[in-house]
């Protein structure tokens, strides 16, 4: 019977192993094998060694990627994670205001990249757009955004912090999976609003947020292309070239695919360190908080 | 002396204007007495609870804990301690913790938290348990917990909310016999709620019985199972219930203004005669109870293990004793 089930398991389970097999991990080895190469996608591929990797980490380049990509981590990381949790406990009510608050908290994340970049073109745009208007309103004169290096910065923050609407979506869950009767137990002992959020909601919600956050690290370095191509190319000065669009850039604008590929090695190297790193993170405060609550 | 716990038109209403889950109730518990709250679910007897530890706030009526009115005080400064259904322990949190959460909510300072703690915790046979996750505790330890964190806060009263439900049937036992003598042992009043009518009978100096937010009546044990105030309470109290049925299918003088009669299956006896018919029989060991239908009514009878009868025969009864209910289902005689 359980056999039976297993392999009835294995059997489904199939075309999905078939297809990461095929899809993610092949290419992911085939562009681990181009990154110890020097390929430009004319002439065939020769091995270089270490010598490719040597050539991108000299890159000043590559430096200034690291930075915007530190910030843009750095930025927008907690503030998905701390917004997401803050809208889940907002929308956590019954009623229309509350329902009408987690439709619209969720709905960017699935507007599309490109279209995310396009109304945010028209946000930051000082002649026509809201911000600038908001500015004069205030007696100031709006300047461009984009070509000031914290502006940019700050844009694809802002933009990628309106798409949180996984994590938010996450966190209420969770949240809702709290019992009601601890509530009503820490209330019993004394504990107001802020006492029950630190003493209950946030050490209980700790594993989920945490987790969140590791994801989020890893998909922000790995993944976070499209909104910085459209709305800024990088720019200014490299301020806002995050990991992903250096790959793109050198990969397949310029045609130096075996350094676009070590490019990508060493984000995916880094993407798994950074997630890694939030792990033990938590596990360390979870043990950290443990040990705290029962001195007794 | 007065009562440990006072309830005076104590009214609760969830919604505006929605019916109340709470109406009008007058109790009190005297000092050493366990009160059971018993009632069916829906019945108000968990918001009763809330209103008297103070996690809602009655839209009437006056509450009175160790002589003082409490209606307006917040729950922690209230001297009510709450054993909750499922017992809310703090699952990120071990014993200890769990136990003194109250007082690191109100900042005490490490050695009297350390100290408290302990005192409860060796009073309950968990010193050795101080430093267990909720997760790795059985049934009846997670209650002991439960019992520990309210024991530390010295109530006048504890409000136990269905406090053995989340037990299995084997534990329930002896965690009741546990629970009874902790109370005594304590000598501290509480209110206990539960849906089950035996664990209210045995555990309860008094039952007050609730129905639809109301109290039907209040009483000893015995009082209630002799002489219920309601036919609501005849069939509600005791594992068998009253047979209910008019007196004249019993074959009973009640009296004027009788339309019901209620008699306990101890109170009836099988007689020659064919005015009933058995519908069945529930073969218990130590007795039997005989399920007889008497024109279109039903009446049980309990009979000693001897006389062999089956589904289909034809018997006559005689009723012993009985209470008569009017119209409105209240006891008149």
């Amino acid at each position: 019977m359980t056999g039976r089930y297993q392999r009835g398991v294995a059997l489904m389970g199939l075309p999905f192993l078939v297809g990461s097999v095929l899809l993610v991990v092949g290419p992911v080895l085939i562009t681990a094998g181009y990154a110890f190469t020097s390929y430009d996608g004319f002439t065939p591929a020769t091995f270089n060694g270490l010598g490719t990797f040597r050539d991108v980490l000299a890159d000043p380049e590559l430096h200034r990627s690291l930075r915007a990509t530190a910030w843009f981590l750095v930025l927008a990381v907690p503030l998905r994670i701390v917004g997401g949790l803050l809208l889940a406990l907002l929308a956590d009510g019954r009623g229309r205001i509350a329902g009408a608050t987690r439709v619209s908290v969720f709905a960017p994340a699935v507007i599309p990249d490109p279209a995310t970049a396009l109304i945010w073109l028209w946000v930051v745009n000082p002649l026509y757009g809201p911000l600038g208007a908001v500015i004069r309103l205030g007696g100031g004169t709006p300047g461009p955004v984009l070509i000031d290096p914290w502006g940019a910065r700050l844009t694809i923050v802002a933009l990628s912090v309106f798409a949180l609407g996984e994590g938010f979506l996450v966190t209420l869950a969770a949240r809702r999976e709290l019992s009601p009767q601890l509530y009503e137990a820490g209330r019993a002992e004394g504990a107001r609003s802020m006492a029950l959020f630190r003493r209950i909601t946030l050490p209980l919600l700790a594993p989920v947020l945490l987790l969140l956050a590791a994801r989020d690290v890893l998909v922000s370095m790995t993944n976070a292309l499209v909104p910085t191509l459209l709305l800024t190319r990088g720019g200014p000065l490299d301020a806002t070239k995050t990991l992903p669009l250096l790959v793109y850039e050198r990969g397949f604008r310029e045609g130096f695919l075996s350094e676009g590929a070590a490019l990508a090695v060493l984000t995916l190297l880094l993407g798994v360190a950074a997630f890694a790193l939030a792990w033990l993170a938590y596990r360390g405060g979870r043990a950290f908080a443990r040990a705290r609550d029962s001195r007794f | 002396m007065t009562a440990a716990v006072a309830l005076e038109g104590l009214s609760f209403t969830y919604v505006k204007d929605g019916s109340p889950a709470v109406a009008d109730v007058d109790l009190t518990v005297e000092p050493g007495e366990v009160l059971a709250v018993v009632g069916s679910s829906g019945s108000g007897k968990s918001t009763l609870l809330r209103l008297v530890n103070g996690l809602l706030r009655p839209t009437a009526g006056r509450v009175h804990v160790g002589g003082r009115d409490v209606t307006d005080v917040h729950p922690e400064s209230r001297p009510v301690a709450m054993v909750f259904q499922g017992y809310a322990l703090f699952p990120h949190l071990d014993v200890a913790a769990n136990i003194g959460f109250g007082l690191a909510v109100r900042k005490a300072a490490r050695s009297t938290r350390r100290q408290r703690v302990h005192e409860v915790a060796d009073r309950l046979g968990l010193a050795d348990l101080l430093h267990r996750m909720p997760a790795e505790l059985s049934g009846g330890e997670r209650q002991r917990v439960a019992l520990a964190r309210a024991l530390l806060r010295d109530p006048v009263v504890f409000c136990l909310d269905e406090p053995l439900s989340a037990l299995d049937p084997v534990l329930r036992t002896a965690a009741r016999r546990d629970l009874d003598l902790l109370l005594r042992a304590e000598d501290r009043c509480a209110l206990y709620v539960t849906h089950d009518q035996s664990e209210a009978m045995t555990l309860g100096d008094r039952i007050a019985l609730l129905k639809d937010g109301r109290l039907e009546q209040v009483g000893t044990s015995r009082e209630l199972y002799d002489d219920p105030a309601t036919t609501f309470v005849a069939a509600f109290i005791g594992t068998h219930p009253m047979s209910l049925l008019p007196p004249r299918a019993a074959r009973v003088d009640a009296g004027p203004g009788v339309v019901t009669i209620g008699v306990r299956a101890e109170h009836v006896e099988l007689a020659p005669g064919d005015d009933a018919v058995v519908t069945a029989v529930d073969d218990l060991g130590h007795e039997k109870l005989v399920h007889l239908a008497v024109q279109d009514h039903r009446l049980v009878v309990q009979v000693g293990p001897g006389p062999t009868l089956r589904r289909g025969d034809q018997t006559g009864f005689a009723v012993r004793r009985h209470s008569g209910f009017d119209a409105d289902g209240r006891r008149v005689a």
